[in-house]
């Protein structure tokens, strides 16, 4: 009980901070929580694929065919900023649909490369329709959202990020916890013990890319503009997945505590050494998989529980 | 697996006859599809290697090529070393570096599973994407040596004839190949270990050797590769990223431990993507024929085992 | 009506034809055991009618209805539940989150009654150490698991793959008053074993699986008697 009220004290505090932060926060330490959060979307979405056993590196791309539909669906039809980035979700999830009745069925590293190669497959697909996307030159947008006012988009920024964290709780905690962990743990058990396993499997998939898809939309509107390059950028995959790796992978808190260790790690390499920094996360990946494979907080956890147990005898 | 010689002389068959039809339509594109193919199935003998035998697919695999071809670069500029002549030591640079890397990362994934291994070597490819882009910056470097921009003319076109030293590569690079893997102590021990490694470790066999071995091999063939393509090839940080895939979708097309399927699927997706290329305004999607293919082969493959 | 019955039931492997025209009849209620040297097919004969995979030809219809085309998952739901030869249990959960993966989706339970459930089984089985991971417990934990996973599913027949197998005569015997327990409870039970005294103790039919193919079919005392069955058993020796 006394647990459960601290809980939610704590919780409304850190809401609030967060919520009332633009009041008080200067210009860039917002811009770099704005981005921290971007960051931590992805590594949750991605770590919620993950959790079905699944390595997807399909995030860049789905994140760039957010962006896309956004912004063409702005400044080539007119239609209004907030209601592009539901119109890109909706797009991402009828793609991830009709994707993942073929690559549901591949495993592992088959699964694995396919959902790499999907990100060249999208952007050459964008390159190659410049009547509609501008092809290699991109897409600049002159009407930007909320007309560019910082504090709202922030707020929209943080909604995305708080609806994926509240999302990913609400899987770790629910029946969809027992279902995909029984898939990643043993697939032949799963099925046996009466789990649709390609029901979950696509439920995460399309969830997941729809919620990379959002926030390349937002990132789009966010910024005004969409190349191949930015739009479909191996940074929207690599940083993400450095961050759930950090924080501990198959679990929300894990991912979320990464990308906020992490996002100033990254805030503060970038500007100490400018063109460098992107290195270290490839190296910080490889660090982890080879010292730490279980992150920081799957560390603790399992510390934690250990220590438990040994007080129980 | 049983069904295979039959399937085989089935695609062979059809083969044959789209070579004749493409012959006749794009000749140009048959020979120029015919040294890319080469190409591509020279880089991807490494790759099959190291997935049919460790049973890591890597996803650096790429990058080592452009790693190397930046390698020959600086010994062409600083020490001017003929490209080709390059060859020779980029095989021993890249052959010691896949030494040290096995050593200080391989080696500690092979028992932590299929995921740990794909981000490793996902972590391993940025970090070398990156440090080429620190140290070079993305600004393409090229490298001109004038008997590789020689040609002749049949008709009223004219070819390359450089490029003809991919094929030429890749069928010297599979017959050494091949030869270390039957005639070879080591080479056997390879073999057994890629068809069962608990086995072949029961039997005795060093699988840590031969791991050790087969991995540092298979990035020094990716100097050789990188040698031959430094005269005709732009390289940047990102010049050696698509081989990654391509030569994926080739070992998924040949089957693993079919190294000569990789040459004939080479070709052939060599083939494919140079008409492609040759249709105008289609040409930007050439891009997806080796997705196209892999995605094809590997859900045929996928639906097949479920259905028996 | 039988229960389950199986009509020309078929599996080729490549060449190998593991289980060869199969014909079943279970009847509802009753224990029934399938014996055969290693390798006989008893396994695949499972793995079948699970769902695991799918026949080379023939039929399974169960209750009536025909599920050889029924996704695995579906057919668990239905009420046919297995256990693994080789016990599988998920890693990453506690012994009683385990058996909860039967109760939640092949019975189709919420998580709070699962957890109820979850708990019976285990008071059934006198599973102990319900609460500890899975790298702490004891190979007849494990076993406890896998039938108690196939139990929280709420089976009306249950096939249970050498459940046996590696438990002391103690364990065996506790093992054998609960398999006794649950047909009295109105479970239908496949049993597949080699120790023949297990057999003997609890089936009131048996049939002999030699190749692929059904060689004998009776109930234990005679069937052991048929020098087909003692021939399939003394070729395996040699
Ligand atoms: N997936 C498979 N692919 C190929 N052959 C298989 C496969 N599964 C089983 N077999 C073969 O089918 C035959 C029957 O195997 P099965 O496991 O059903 O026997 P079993 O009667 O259960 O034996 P045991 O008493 O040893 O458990 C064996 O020869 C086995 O090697
Ligand atoms: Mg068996």
């Amino acid at each position: 009980m006394k647990n459960r009220t601290g809980l939610i004290i704590a919780v409304v505090g850190v809401l609030s901070v967060m919520i009332s932060l633009p009041y008080y926060s200067g210009a860039y330490f917002l811009s770099v929580t704005m981005t921290i959060l971007l960051n931590m979307t992805l590594a949750v979405s991605w770590d919620m694929m993950l959790r079905t056993g699944q390595l997807s590196f399909g995030i860049a791309g789905f994140f760039g065919i957010g962006s896309y539909v956004s912004i063409v669906a702005v400044s080539n039809f007119g239609v209004n900023n907030v209601v592009s980035i539901f119109l890109a979700a909706a797009f991402v999830a009828v793609i991830a649909l009709a994707l993942a009745f073929a690559i549901l069925k591949l495993r592992g590293i088959y699964f694995a490369i396919t959902t790499l190669a999907l990100t060249m497959v999208f952007s050459v697909t964008i390159r190659n329709m410049p009547t509609l996307t501008g092809g290699s030159g991109g897409k600049v947008l002159y009407n930007t959202i909320f007309n560019g006012d910082t504090t709202k988009i922030y707020w929209l920024i943080l909604t995305m990020a708080l609806f994926t964290i509240l999302l990913s709780i609400v899987f770790e905690k629910t029946r969809v916890h027992y279902a995909i962990s029984s898939i990643r743990n043993d697939e032949v058990v799963a099925k046996s013990s009466g789990i649709n396993v390609f029901k979950y499997l696509t439920v995460l998939f399309v969830i997941t890319a729809m919620i990379q898809g959002v926030a390349g939309a937002i990132y789009t509107q966010q910024y005004g503009f969409a190349y191949p390059e930015t739009a479909f950028s191996l940074d929207f995959l690599m940083l993400p997945m450095a961050m759930a790796l950090v924080g501990g992978i198959y679990s929300t808190w894990g991912s979320v505590i990464g990308s906020v260790v992490l996002g100033l790690v990254a805030e503060y390499l970038r500007l100490v050494m400018p063109h460098g920094s992107k290195i270290i996360y490839g190296i910080i990946v490889i660090l982890i998989i080879l010292f730490l494979p279980k992150g920081i907080y799957g560390t603790l956890e399992s510390k934690l529980r250990t220590t438990r147990n040994g007080a129980r005898k | 697996m049983n069904a295979k010689p039959f399937h085989l002389n089935r695609t062979l068959l059809i083969l044959i006859i789209l070579l004749v039809v493409i012959a006749i339509w794009k000749p140009v594109a048959l020979i120029y599809g015919f040294q890319r193919g080469g190409l591509y199935a020279l880089i991807a003998l490494p790759l099959a290697l190291i997935l049919g035998i460790i049973g890591i697919l890597n996803l650096g695999h790429g990058d080592f090529l452009t790693l190397a071809m930046y390698i020959g670069y600086l010994l062409f500029e600083n020490l001017k070393i003929d490209p080709l002549l390059s060859m020779v030591p980029l095989f021993f640079i890249f052959l010691a570096l896949g030494m040290g890397i096995y050593m200080i990362t391989i080696k500690y994934v092979l028992k932590s599973g299929e995921l740990n291994q794909l981000i490793l070597t996902f972590g391993i490819s940025m970090v070398i994407i990156q440090m080429a882009e620190l140290i070079w910056t993305t600004r393409p470097r090229n490298l001109y040596v004038s008997y590789a921009s020689s040609s002749v003319s049949f008709l009223d076109f004219s070819v390359g004839t450089y490029e003809f030293l991919y094929p030429a590569l890749a069928i010297g690079v599979l017959i050494a190949l091949r030869l270390f893997l039957k005639k070879t102590k080591l080479g056997q021990a390879a073999t057994a270990v890629g068809q069962n490694p608990r086995g072949a470790e029961i039997v005795g066999i060093d699988t840590n050797r031969v791991y050790f071995t087969v991995f540092s091999i298979s990035i020094g063939i990716l100097g050789i590769a990188a040698g031959v393509m430094l005269p005709r090839t732009s390289i940047f940080p990102l010049t050696g990223s698509p081989y990654t895939l391509k030569s994926f979708a080739l070992v998924a097309m040949a089957g693993l431990g079919d190294l000569n399927g990789i040459l004939i699927g080479g070709i052939t997706l060599g083939i494919a993507e140079a008409v492609i290329q040759s249709i105008p305004g289609y040409g930007g999607w050439s891009d997806l024929v080796f997705f196209g293919v892999l995605l094809a082969v590997i859900l045929t493959r996928a639906y097949r085992r479920s259905e028996s | 009506m039988p229960i389950l019955e199986t009509k020309h039931l078929t599996k080729r492997f490549g060449g190998l034809v593991a289980v060869d025209d199969v014909n079943l009849k279970i009847e509802e209620r009753e224990i029934l055991g399938i014996i055969g040297p290693n390798g006989a097919g008893k396994t695949t004969l499972v793995s079948l009618i699970s769902g695991l995979i799918y026949p080379t030809q023939g039929e399974i219809a169960f209750n009536g209805k025909n599920v050889e085309k029924l996704p695995e998952f579906e057919r668990s739901r239905m009420g046919l539940a297995r256990t693994f030869q080789l016990v599988r249990p998920l890693q990453q959960f506690t012994g009683l989150e385990n058996i909860m993966v039967g109760a939640l989706f092949a019975a189709g339970e919420s998580l709070k009654k699962a957890r109820e459930s979850a708990n019976e089984v285990c008071d059934l089985l006198e599973f102990e150490r319900r609460n500890l991971h899975i790298d702490k417990l004891t190979v007849l934990d494990l076993k406890k698991i896998e039938i108690g996973r196939a139990l929280a599913s709420r089976p009306k027949i249950l096939f249970l793959d050498e459940v046996m197998a590696g438990l002391n005569s103690d364990e065996t015997w506790q093992m054998i008053s609960l398999i006794k327990k649950l047909r009295n409870s109105g479970i239908t039970i496949v049993i597949i074993e080699h120790i023949m005294g297990v057999i003997k103790e609890l089936t009131d039919r048996v049939v002999v699986l030699d190749s692929g193919k059904v060689i004998a079919e009776g109930v234990y005392t005679e069937v052991s008697k048929d020098p087909k069955v003692i021939s399939a058993y003394l070729g395996e020796e040699e």
